[in-house]
This record gives structure tokens, sequence and C-alpha cells, in this order.
């Protein structure tokens, strides 16, 4: 209102000075009913006297007119030097003066007040005097009001700002900062004005060097009087930690000029948090996945605890133990180094109140820093045991541990149990295979085996790979190595049907036959599983081994002198093939001293080799096995198996028909091959210890059965050919008289009756078999050992 | 055991109308035909068989001494079989029940 005088220029019309004088007047009376003061000033700028002012200062006219400029002497010293300025600025100017300063009244109390001054012009333009008014505002108490709340709301919204604010003057140096910005760089304002702000907050980069204040964009704000928008930078806090924000700058103008800048600053590490806690949750997705994989490669329950334990360790940094079975008494238990800070027994208390919980965890503040969270490792509905975690930090992005951890412990969970059903799995087949193949003899009377079975070292499961040794009625010694393609419970139970059938389907039939036998049992139960075996007949009394393969590796004969050979003969398609198949089977005749062996392909291949080179090395080892004994089907394994890993069970079984001690002759058809046979036998007797008596009685007896297939077998025609082997087994002398002739009755039937009469007399036991393939005759004597002299 | 592979396995004397018969070696399938031919050839009317150097005796000499003795007292010849105690014939024969009832332990007792 005050402002608001109207513009009127007093020498508009020059001729109407009364009219003028009028006009002045009539403002003066209006000016001091509404103003404080009037006041008129020379040309000099002297105040001239002036009632009003008398009245509101107390001034006397002395005081106030004149050269000395009294009248300053009543504004506030802190308000006087710029208003004497400006008031010589407006004089020598000649301009108009608007100013609000303190003004001593005459109580001697400060007000506000608000002055205008004008110059009164000659018409030449020089000045001729000054008027002026003062308003006093402090009574303004609206005003004031008004004033306090616009400060109020101010305060309000700066103190309250998350962004920290900062005012910096002209020179830089912070005039002002809310206490978001207190608090966020731990500065009080004292701390910091005496210096640009930049030199508290922004003076060295995150790699340790200085920031110069010319390379701050911040500082830029004020000389270029432009916006700094807003931007990431790290400021750096009192103690020396650096806070990641986004800044921004304005200048504050005044006129068009820069006087300052206010600068605003945004915490920005909680956006980071956030984005972080993005990080870490994704992180925490590839620690799950990589934890399922890591543990499939792992086989036992065991393995993948452990391995389980040694990734959180890795990976998450904490200390962690799985306790397997905890509930029933722990079994056992996998831990990192060191172990969390619990006891078993506390691992056992928390198990055992699991029916009482609702919630699958379990945490607790052990003694340490470390925060203990036991979880129940379940699967399939059932309770594995206890995974115990320990944090001894913690963890970045604030996320929530307890579902993650609830992950991991599901995720194991499912690895334990399925390495718990795969491990029973696994025991089951052994327990098939192993109680498959254990327990069989060493020897079948003069027959002496040696058998191995070896299962994979890569794969911890079961093969299919079987041995078997059996003897069939007519003296003849079945032997048989099978290989059931696959793997584990599957591949197991197939095997055992199959070595039962096998011996089933043994009796009385050639080794085709028994394929043949095996193959209408297999497409007649549509076994999908594709089986090589060895089926090989041996007969002890003529040294010969009749023999076929199904698909399956050549049968190796090792000799006395060490030489070797793969018989290659007798070789027809596996078991289960689809289509109809010719079996055939060979003939081979063993001298002394030889060993015939079977195996598995197991013990030949080798990743990466031909089988030729398989071939090779078995005949190799075979020659280096050493002598035959009990031992030699696990030298020969090992001898091939120590070099590398593999993948494939592996078995061998050898049989040699007994030479050193044994006795084995010869015979032609024909009657003078007797005597010779009887001294050979006699000398062979007392070499083992077999009294005079006795042994007349076992010549005895051998020779009527030789003579038997001498006359009725071979009606004398001096080719067949009658084998007598005999052996010592314990206290008995065990003899076996084997022809391959075609028994003809004799003409008069009481005349051999009379050998068989003999025999039956001197021997314990005597059995005679009459088959398609010839006679046998078997005879036991126990004798007493006589020492020799 | 075995006989003299020089001595032949059959020695034939003649001493005041007996016909004595030796047989040595072993009286099995590859001899039993020539005992009986050897035996059943004497015409004297008293034949002695002589087993004390026999070193064998199977089930074929069993055979082969019986017929030899149904065929000659067939021909009533008196045979006299010479077999010394424990000898192996001796022995085969008693292991297979054989006792004709014209066994001598000696060939001067079968003499007599």
């Amino acid at each position: 209102m005050v402002d608001a005088v109207e513009q009127v220029d007093p020498l508009a019309d020059q001729s109407g000075v009364a009219e003028l004088h009028a006009m002045i007047e009539r403002y003066r009376l209006l000016l001091e009913s509404t103003t404080t003061v009037l006041f008129t000033a020379a040309v000099d700028g002297s105040l001239r006297r002036s009632e009003s002012w008398e009245r509101f200062t107390g001034q006397s006219a002395s005081e106030y007119t004149g050269p000395d400029f009294g009248g300053f002497d009543v504004v506030h010293p802190d308000d006087r030097p710029e208003l004497e300025r400006r008031w010589m600025d407006a004089v020598s100017a000649r301009g108009e003066l608007v100013a609000t300063y303190r003004l001593r009244d005459a109580t001697g109390a400060y007000r506000r007040v608000r002055s205008t001054a004008v110059p009164v012009l000659e018409p030449d333009g020089t000045v001729r005097e000054w008027v002026g008014v003062i308003n006093d505002i402090e009574d303004d108490l609206g005003a004031r009001e008004e004033l306090a709340r616009q400060g109020d709301l101010t305060t309000t919204i700066t103190e309250n700002a998350t962004s920290a604010l900062f005012l910096m003057d002209a020179s830089g140096r912070p005039t002002y900062m809310n206490s978001a910005a207190v608090e966020m760089f731990g500065y009080t304002l004292d701390e910091i004005s005496c210096a640009p702000l930049h030199d508290a907050i922004h003076h060295t980069r995150p790699d340790g060097t200085p920031y110069p204040l010319a390379e701050c964009p911040i500082d830029r704000a004020l000389p270029q009087a432009r916006w700094v928008e807003p931007y990431e930078d790290l400021f750096v806090r009192k103690d020396g930690s650096f806070v990641r924000v986004r800044a921004a700058a304005s200048p504050i103008l005044r006129s068009g000029t820069p006087i300052g800048t206010v600068v605003e600053v945004q915490d920005v590490t909680v956006e980071h948090g956030l984005q972080a806690a993005v990080e870490e949750s994704s992180r925490r997705a590839k620690f799950l996945a990589e934890l399922s994989g890591a543990l499939d490669e792992r086989v036992t329950v065991r393995d993948r605890a452990e391995r389980a334990v040694a990734l959180l360790a890795d990976r998450l940094g904490v200390r962690a133990s799985i306790h397997l079975d905890a509930a029933h008494g722990i079994e056992w238990c996998a831990a990192t180094t060191p172990p969390p800070p619990v006891s078993d027994h506390d691992v056992a208390a928390y198990a055992g109140s699991l029916d009482e919980r609702s919630s699958g965890m379990a945490v607790r503040s052990a003694d340490g820093d470390a925060d203990v969270r036991f979880l129940s490792i379940v699967a399939r509905g059932h309770d594995l045991g206890v995974l115990t975690v320990a944090i001894d930090s913690p963890t970045p992005g604030g996320l929530e541990l307890d579902s993650f951890l609830e992950q991991i412990a599901s995720r194991v969970g499912l690895a334990l149990d399925n390495a718990q059903l795969f491990e029973w799995e696994r025991k089951v087949s052994h327990t098939l295979q192993f109680g498959l193949l254990r327990g069989l003899t060493t020897r079948i009377d003069e027959v002496r085996l040696s058998y191995t079975y070896e299962p994979g070292s890569d794969s911890m499961e079961v093969g299919g790979d079987w041995y078997d040794v059996f003897r069939l009625t007519d003296g003849s010694i079945a032997l048989v190595v099978g290989d059931v393609v696959g793997h584990g419970l599957d591949a197991a139970t197939e095997m055992s049907l199959l070595r039962g059938a096998v011996r089933a389907f043994a009796i009385d039939a050639a080794p085709t036959e028994v394929l043949r036998r095996l193959d209408r049992l297999m497409s007649a139960s549509q076994s999908g599983s594709m089986t090589s075996l060895a089926y090989a007949l041996l007969d002890p009394s003529t040294s010969t081994v009749r023999y076929a393969c199904a698909g399956h590796p050549p049968p190796l004969l090792l000799t006395a002198s060490g030489e070797t050979r793969l018989l290659w003969d007798g070789r027809s398609t596996p078991l289960g093939s689809a289509s109809e198949t010719h079996r055939v089977e060979t003939e081979i005749t063993l001298e002394p001293g030889d060993t015939f062996v079977l195996y598995t392909d197991g013990l030949i291949e080798r990743r990466g080799e031909t089988i030729d080179v398989g071939f090779r090395r078995l005949e190799e080892a075979a020659a280096l096995s050493g002598p035959f004994d009990e031992g030699f089907a696990r030298r020969l394994t090992e001898g091939l198996r120590t070099v590398s890993s593999h993948d494939d069970d592996a078995c061998v079984l050898a049989a040699r028909i007994e030479a050193p001690g044994g006795f084995v002759y010869e015979l032609r058809a024909a009657p003078a091959e007797l005597a010779p046979l009887r001294r050979q036998l006699v000398d062979w007797l007392a070499s083992i210890g077999v009294g005079d008596d006795t042994s007349r009685e076992v010549v005895l007896a051998t020779s009527e059965a030789a003579a038997n297939a001498v006359e009725h077998a071979y009606a004398m025609d001096g080719k067949g050919v009658t084998v007598v082997r005999a052996a010592a087994e314990g206290d008995e002398v065990h003899v076996v008289v084997r022809d391959h002739g075609t028994w003809q009755e004799p003409e008069l039937p009481g005349d051999r009756g009379r050998g068989r009469f003999l025999m039956r007399t001197v021997m314990d036991d005597v059995r005679i078999e009459h088959d398609a393939t010839g006679t046998i005759v078997r005879m036991r004597r126990r004798f007493a050992r006589e020492t020799r002299a | 055991v075995s006989a003299d592979e020089n001595e032949p396995p059959f020695a034939i004397r003649v001493e005041g109308g007996r016909r004595i018969v030796t047989a040595r070696g072993d009286i099995d399938m590859a001899t039993a035909s020539e005992f009986r031919r050897h035996v059943e050839a004497a015409t004297e009317p008293i034949v002695v068989i002589d087993l004390t150097e026999v070193t064998y005796v199977d089930s074929a000499g069993i055979l082969a001494v019986d017929r030899s003795l149904a065929a000659l007292a067939e021909r009533h010849q008196q045979v006299r079989v010479v077999v010394p105690p424990d000898s192996p014939a001796d022995w085969t024969f008693k292991v297979a029940g054989f006792d004709p009832g014209n066994f001598f332990t000696s060939v001067d007792e079968a003499s007599t």
C-alpha cells in the first residue's frame, strides 16, 4: 500500500504552481495521516526539519538536521552502513530509494520500518529536494506472523526432507544445512562453514585420489548460474566413509546474479540396497541350482552331505553341519571346519522336538556372535536329519534369510533321500549278486577252479555279470559266465533269474541246446535286456570242453608252457536277440596243464581302446598270472584292471583239470593196453601212499572198468580212447573211467558181470552211467595213507 | 610185480604123464585166450596149472581158468591148479569167491 504511491510528475504543469502547492499540501496531509514519518531532505541528502521524525525518533532538530546526517544515529548500527551507502548512492544518482531497516524510536526500541524517498527535480533536471515517507511496519503483526509462519514452513520442509540440503554462499561455503544433511554426513554446520562445501564432503574419489574443486560439477552451478541436473556421485562422510548419493544443485539468483547455491543430496544407498537385494536374490537362486547340481555329482549320502556343507561354507560363508537321522540317535555328521557352535545334544534335542513344532526351523542365538539355525531335512514326507547353519556375519541385501535356508534344506533333503534310495537299491543289488557269486567250490573232482568278480570302480552300481560252476549228473562240469547288459537292481535281478535258468536248462543238454532254451525263455518273458553268455561243458574224463558263446568274448586257452589262444569258434548272437538264432558249439581237448578261461568284456574293454588291444593285453596278462591256484583269476583281473578306471564290472572263471598229484591215463581199445595202465596206476598209488593191499584192489577195479570199455564200448577196435583218471581226495582215491564208445551188452551176460562184481567188491562206491556220449565209471576207495620210507 | 619181459608167459613141460602148464605174468583180457589154448591143448590125463608166478589175474583170467577147467573135465582129464596162499591169483580168486575145489598150494603138493 505504501509502495503504491501514486506516480505523479509534479512538474507536469509548470504554469499551475499554486495548483501544484495545493496538490502537494493535499498529499502531505494524506501522507501524514497514513504514514509514520514524513520527511524532506536537502539536495545533499541531509534531513530537514520534520515534526513527524522528531515525534517518532525523539531527536531534536539539531540532532538530525544539517550536514552531520544525525538522522543515521537512530538507524540500527547493523543497518546503518548499508542505508548510508544506498542513500548516498541514491542522492548522487538522483534515483529513488526504497529501504527497510530498523529505526530507534523515542523509547529507544528499534522498529522495523520501510522508507521510500524520491528526488523532487527542478525543470533542468537537477534535484531541488528530497521527499520521503517512513512507515513503521513493526506493528504490522499480521505480516510478521505470516513471515514467521513462512519461516516455520520452510524450516519444516527443509528439516523434514529426506534429502540433505546445503546452502552455499558465493564462495562455496556452506551457510545452511538441514538435519538430514547433518545425519548423512556427520558434520555440523559450524564444523564445515569455514571452507567450501566441496572440501568437506567431496574431497576424495573412491580410489583415494583427491577430487579437485575445479572438476566438481556442483561447483559449476554458481559461476555458470545454471542447474546441475541430478546425477549420481560418491560423497564423503565425516568418518571418511563414502556415501552413494544423487546430487543436484541450483543457483540462487538475485536480480539475475548468482549469490549462492542450493545443493540437494539424496542417499541412494537404500536404492542401491534394493538393487543389491535383487542381486542377492538371483545369487541365491544360482546357489540353489549349483547346490543341486553339485550334489547330483556325488553318489552316497555321506558324500552328498559333505559336499553340501562344503558348498555352504564356500559360497555363503557360514558354518554348517548335517546330522543324519538325528531323531533316533545321530548316525553320523558332516560338518565344516570349524563346525557350528552346537553340540550333538543340541541337535538331537531339536530333532526330538519336531513333533511339537509346526515350523521346520528353530533359531538360537549361540553364545558367540553367530546366529544359529536348525532346519529339518525332510524329503518325501520323512525326516532325514538336521541341517545346522551358523551365520557369523549378516547377509548382504538384508534379505530374509530363513526362506532361503529352508530352500537349501529342501534341496539337500531331496538329494540325500535320492542317495539313500540309490544306496538301498545298490545294497539289494549287491546282496543279490554277491549272494549268487559266493560259495562256489574251488574243486570238483579233478577239476580245479578259480574265479573272481570285481565291480566297476567308477560306478557304484552293481553290474549284471555272473559266473557259475556246477556238476551235471554225467560227471561233466558246466562253466558259465554271463553278462546282463545294464546296471543296478534290474540287471542284478535279471542276472539271478538267468543264472537259475541256466542251471535248470543244463540238465541233459548240449551247450547249443542250453542257449536255445534260454532264447525261448527270454522271448517268452519278453525280457528287454541283452545278455551275453559263455557256456562250456568240461568233461574231466576226456579232458574235453564243449562250449558255445552267445555274443560273448571268446574263451581263452592258456597252456602249461604259457602259450595262449583265443577260442573264436562256437560263436553266435547274444541271448535275447530278436531274430531266430542258429546256435553253434565246438569242442576242444585240453592237454595236461591247460587252463580254460571264461570272462566278461569288463575284463578287457578299456575306454579309448580297440577291442583287439584288449584281447592282446588279456593274452599277455594270462601268461603272467602265475601258477594255477585259487588266486589265478584274481591275479589276472588285477593285472588287467590296475592301469585305469573301469565303468564296467568284470568276472573271470578259470578251470583246469588237475595234473599235479592226479593220475591220467589214456588207452586204446586193445587188451594189451590194460597191463601198462595197471603198472602206471600202481606206481601212482604208491606215490600217494596207498598201501599194497588197497592198491591192488584199486588197480583191479580200474582195470576191470577199462577192460569193459575196451571190450564192450569199443569192441576192441584198437582205436577208441578210454581215459582213466585218479585223484586222491582226502582219505579217498577217486577213479573215473570214461569212454565214448557205444555200449554193447555182452553175448554171455555173466561174463562182464563178473568184472562189475569185482569192482563193487573191492571199491567203496561204484557208479556206472551210460549216455549218448559213452560210459563213465566213478569209483571211490578209502585208504589209510602210508608214510613212505 | 611184473614178470620178466624176457621170460615166455607160458611154459609147458610133461613129467610122468602129467602136463604142467606154468603161467607167468598177468592173466587178463590180453592173455586169457592164450592161457586157455595152452591148457586145453593138453592130452595127458593129469594137467597141473601152476599160477605161482602169475602176477595178476582179473575177471578175464578167472573166466579163462573156469572155462579151461570145464573143458578138461568134459574130457575126463584131471586138473590141479596150483595157487599159493596170498599169491596174486589167490587174492583175486578169493575176492571173486572163485574156488572150484581143486586148488593146491604148490606144484609138489599137486604132484603127489
